[in-house]
């Protein structure tokens, strides 16, 4: 076939797509893209070939996404993943790097992903869970209230029997009332909601309010926290209550793995362009086999040891997920019978 | 100073019969408005000497009482509890936590909340309250 008909048929190939495709070469000008990635971010027609992504790409994070692939110390296999809202859509792109036979690196290949359709009918379904949650909340908070009332012999004496079955009710309570709290933190993020109360957050406040919400936990269990945080930390740029809602769940699984009398420990750093965070703690750590699954939703690691801690399995979803929001990442070392540590890698500005 | 008397302002009437009995077994006197605009008024013509204020109630939001409150010299000396929701990333009202702690509330308390807890918080803030205004 000759070059000319096969090129054409390639590009009507391309332009078939319905994602966007955008091609660079190593030095991050742009030499192909298809009619949907025009459409997707707004350039005219053939204008952008030849030039520098960011010159026509008017989304920072997709520029910082091919520049961060393009640059010379990327793992061999790597794919860049983000969720950006770019006029009134909201894309997927996956960017990864392009190596000739030699495994050399010789450009970035991003692919555009509209979400909004899908995004639709799961903004629905989201929408619902959230109004039904936040309707479970009052009553399931009044419950609890009257269960105490009468355990604690406020409303008269109770016998041993009522008190024991009384217990049992308040305990399923609460667990229903931290399902609901957990479900209404995913609906949250999954629903883009932090996007609208996006702002320059200083992490170190938001993690001493956090540690101040667990202190109860944290006495009780008779725990030792010590806490290390870096001087004049940049700012980040981000949404304050899921960043919370992460502290908080990190913390709160870090004591609940961790028997009487154990330590936890958190460090807040700067570490070349991002902030390290790091949760350790001398817990009972956690298995290989359930590593993969951790931050699955409701996973709940079923042993001998975990058999009395309860949970609702929503915590790393939820801790993943403000990391994620954040562009950061996440990962984990664990040692059974040692302990498990949790770092998080977050872009700042 | 109206001695123990509560003005507890909730639009949710199991959660207000719940803490009615709870601070009605410590012989507080306990009257109740369910909205802020209510509340606003019986602040006015009952004079109570501690007020429980939820934060998520329709209309006038608990920060928005208590800002209104402690704006008003009349008013500004009566300690307020707010209710609030703790540990869930929803933002539960217009005004965000940070507001209703520069709004200087008393003192916060989670909902939901043990019996103990409660009165713990009450007799605290009528005991600061009775060593600043003797």
């Amino acid at each position: 076939m000759p070059y000319r008909v096969m090129k054409e048929s390639l590009n009507a190939v391309i332009d078939s797509l319905s994602d966007g495709l955008l091609v660079t070469d190593g030095l991050g000008n742009i030499i192909l893209y298809n009619q949907k990635a025009e459409a997707l971010l707004g350039i005219k027609g053939k204008d952008a070939l030849g030039h520098q992504v960011q010159e026509h790409i008017k989304n920072e994070e997709m520029v910082r996404l091919i520049r961060k692939t393009l640059s010379m110390n990327v793992p061999y296999h790597t794919e860049e993943i983000c969720l950006i809202d770019f006029d009134s859509t909201r894309l997927r792109i996956h960017v990864n790097p392009v190596r000739d036979g030699t495994g050399l690196l010789i450009g970035s290949v991003t692919l555009l992903h509209d979400v909004a359709q899908i995004s639709a009918i799961d903004k629905v379904r989201s929408n619902f869970l959230s109004m039904v949650s936040h309707q479970l909340k009052s009553p399931l908070s009044s419950t609890l209230l009257q269960t105490s009332i009468l355990i604690d012999g406020i409303a008269g004496a109770l016998n041993e029997k009522q008190r024991d079955l009384l217990q049992k009710i308040k305990a399923k309570t609460k667990g229903m009332t931290n399902l609901v709290n957990d479900i209404l933190d995913v609906c949250y993020i999954e629903e883009g909601g932090y996007l609208t109360q996006i702002e320059p957050v200083y992490l170190p406040e938001i993690l001493e309010r956090s540690v101040d919400v667990m202190q109860p936990q944290i006495q009780d269990k008779n725990i030792s926290l010590r806490i290390s945080i870096e001087d004049s930390l940049p700012l980040i740029n981000g949404n304050k209550s899921s960043m919370e809602a992460m502290f908080i769940n990190l913390i709160s699984n870090a004591i609940k793995y961790t028997p009487s009398g154990g330590q936890i420990a958190m460090e807040v750093l700067k570490k070349g362009q991002d902030i390290l965070i790091k949760v350790s703690d001398t817990g009972i750590g956690i298995e290989s086999k359930d590593i993969p699954h951790i931050y699955d939703k409701f996973y709940r690691v079923r042993s001998e040891m975990t058999k009395n801690i309860s949970g609702t399995g929503l915590g790393l979803s939820i801790v993943k997920g403000a990391v994620e929001v954040h562009h950061g990442s996440i990962y984990v070392e664990s040692e059974v019978g040692k302990g498990t540590t949790f770092t998080v890698l977050l872009p700042v500005g | 100073m109206s001695g123990k008397n509560i003005l507890l302002v909730d639009d949710d009437a199991d959660f207000v019969e719940a803490v009615k009995l709870i601070l009605e077994s410590k012989s507080y006197d306990v009257m109740v408005a369910c909205n802020g605009r209510e509340g606003l008024k019986k602040v006015e013509t009952e004079d109570p000497g501690l007020i429980i204020l939820d934060v998520m109630m329709p209309e006038m939001d608990g920060y928005e009482v208590c800002a209104k409150l402690k704006a008003d010299p009349k008013y500004r000396h009566i300690p307020i509890l707010l209710l609030t929701g703790v540990g869930e990333a929803i933002p539960t009202s217009k005004y965000t936590k940070e507001m209703g702690m520069r709004i200087e509330a008393d003192d916060y308390v989670p909902k939901p909340i043990e019996p103990i807890e409660l009165v713990d918080r009450v007799e605290n803030l009528f005991r600061i309250s009775m060593s600043k205004n003797p």
